[in-house]
């Protein structure tokens, strides 16, 4: 910010070398207001009601103690502006002195005009340069301030907006569930003949209507799923498990399903048990969505779950003779409603939901999942699991005992 | 003939539940609200109670504490009607059930298939 005018009071009670001063400060290249008075006591009370650019200090006047009016002088408000001292300096440790004492500068008297101009002139310019860095460090800090608030606001308003969508999808998926429970069972109760007979064609229909509202609470399902991941508020109970067997219980539930589509579902196992630290049910999710798109996705052949025993984890994967995955799709794939296949019968087109949130559930145990395919010749996914081990559990025990 | 009372505020529910049961040779007795709920399950004490857990002014999980409250329906199996969550379990059918004053429910969550609704009656109906 420009100083308009630059104010400049000097205190001087020798009436010749203030007229010289005056004469001098007007033919500055800066225009300036300059006051004057002749005692300090005055200058001193001038600069605590006002505020001036520079001050030009006699350091030796007949009645003050100029040492004493320069003390006086660097106790105002404004301590910033800058003092010149004006005195013949015959005592050579006076200069020392007063520049100790918080002077700026000093001139000798008698004067020579050049040299005035030039001390005042630098001064001046130094207290513009000063007053620049102040008001653009103000400028800055109130705008910093400006943002934050506005930061802070926008956050308070993003996480009411997110409150509300969790209370939304809350209140959507229970008003929803309780027409589709209507609607579902009304219908069904027509296919299984409860109301009486009905042709095989309209039964078609009617079950195609009842996948597809199956499909509808699937994705209410997941939403809400991934909507709790996404907040964080998924809480593991993890427990040791024996992951050999619990694949065997899994593999068994879905036989029946692979059977009937002509598929051969095996697995690969370790022969003695392996134990994991896992969240049971989150991690037969896992399995059961994985499997279930092998399922989906595969023609013809085998789907196969194996097992292998690392140190401190186990690596499980789970891999089709299917379709493929071209790509172009893989670094996608795990992202939330990404399909790139459709399949036809209608109680199997998903909801692009079910890697999202295996991926999750892995990732919160610690673990990664990645995927290995190739189009038209299959797809394995491969997911690591934490091993439940002795050592781990005295390790973290003896943290606990330490702190 | 085993006998179930259907507690749920909304009638389409409560007719639907009630035709699947009959067809499968069940005698169904019905209430809309809690109230009802009780004052029937006292006075017919039911073989089992499906019950809607949301209603209006009573919820069920308060319903269940006052059957608890009385010797003659306190050991009528419960089985709740959810639509506010339905978490599956492996097998399908019957989700993670529902917590009520430390006591452990079955639930089954909305939109149910019949066949999971049937095969938790039969479960849980005393022989
Ligand atoms: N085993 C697989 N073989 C081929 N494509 C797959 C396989 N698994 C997943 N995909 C592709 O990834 C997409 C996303 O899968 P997913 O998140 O489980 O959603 P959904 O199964 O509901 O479509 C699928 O639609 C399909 O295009
Ligand atoms: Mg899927």
């Amino acid at each position: 910010m420009k100083i308009k005018q630059p104010r400049i009071l000097v205190i001087e009670d020798n009436k010749c070398d203030r007229d010289l001063l005056l004469h001098i400060l007007n033919s500055l290249e800066t225009e300036c207001v300059v006051e004057c008075v002749n005692s300090g006591r005055i200058g001193v009370e001038h600069l605590r009601k006002e505020s001036f650019d520079l001050v030009i200090l006699d350091l030796s006047m007949q009645k003050f103690d100029g040492f004493q009016v320069l003390k006086d002088i660097r106790d105002a408000k404004d301590k910033a502006f800058p003092v010149l001292l004006v005195s013949s300096f015959t005592n050579k440790e006076d200069k020392v002195q007063g520049l100790e004492l918080g002077a700026t500068d000093c001139i000798n008297k008698p004067y020579i005009i050049e040299e005035v101009r030039a001390r005042v002139q630098i001064q001046l310019k130094l207290r513009q340069i000063l007053k620049d860095v102040q008001w653009a460090s103000e400028k800055t800090n109130a705008g910093i301030k400006m943002l934050y608030k506005e930061l802070d606001k926008k956050n308070k308003q993003l996480q009411e907006f997110d409150r509300l969508k969790d209370e939304f999808l809350g209140n959507v998926s229970h008003e929803l569930r309780t027409p589709l429970t209507i609607i579902r069972e009304s219908i069904s109760q027509i296919v299984d003949g409860l109301i009486g007979d009905v042709p095989e064609k309209q039964k078609q229909y009617l079950s195609r209507a009842l996948a597809n509202i199956d499909r509808l609470k699937n994705i209410i399902d997941n939403l809400l799923d991934i909507s709790k991941i996404e907040k964080g508020r998924v809480e593991l109970y993890k427990e040791k498990v024996d992951l050999v067997a619990l694949i065997k219980d899994i593999c068994a539930d879905f036989q029946t399903k692979a059977a009937a589509q002509n598929l051969e579902l095996r697995y690969e196992l370790p022969e003695d048990e392996v134990y994991v630290l896992i969240d049971m049910e989150k991690t037969i999710q896992v399995f059961t969505n994985l499997i279930g798109n092998a399922l989906k996705f595969t023609k013809k052949g085998n789907i196969t779950i194996s097992l292998k025993e690392w140190e401190d984890f186990v690596q499980c994967e789970v891999a089709d003779t299917g379709m493929g995955i071209a790509a172009e799709h893989l670094p996608q794939l795990f992202n939330k409603f990404k399909q790139f296949s459709r399949t036809h019968s209608p109680g199997e087109k998903g909801t692009g939901l079910g890697l999202t949130i295996a991926k999750s559930i892995v990732e919160l145990h610690g673990g990664n999942i990645h995927v290995e395919s190739r189009e038209g010749k299959g797809t394995t996914f491969i997911f690591t699991l934490p091993k439940y081990c002795q050592r781990r559990l005295v390790h973290e025990e003896n943290i606990d005992y330490r702190r | 003939m085993k006998r179930i009372l259907i507690i749920d505020d909304d009638p389409d529910i409560v007719e639907l539940v009630k035709t699947r049961l009959q067809q499968n040779s069940y005698h169904v007795i019905c209430a809309a609200n809690g109230k009802e709920g009780l004052k029937k399950a006292r006075k017919e004490t039911p073989d089992l109670i499906l019950m809607d857990i949301m209603m209006p002014r009573m919820t069920g999980g308060d319903a269940v504490k006052m059957l608890q409250d009385y010797d003659t329906t306190k050991n009528i199996p419960v089985i709740f009607l959810t639509a506010v969550a339905s978490p599956k379990s492996p097998t399908g059918e019957e989700n993670q059930g529902i917590n009520v004053g430390g006591e452990h429910f079955p639930a089954l969550g909305k939109p149910f298939d019949s066949e999971d609704l049937l095969s938790v009656v039969r479960r849980h109906l005393p022989s």
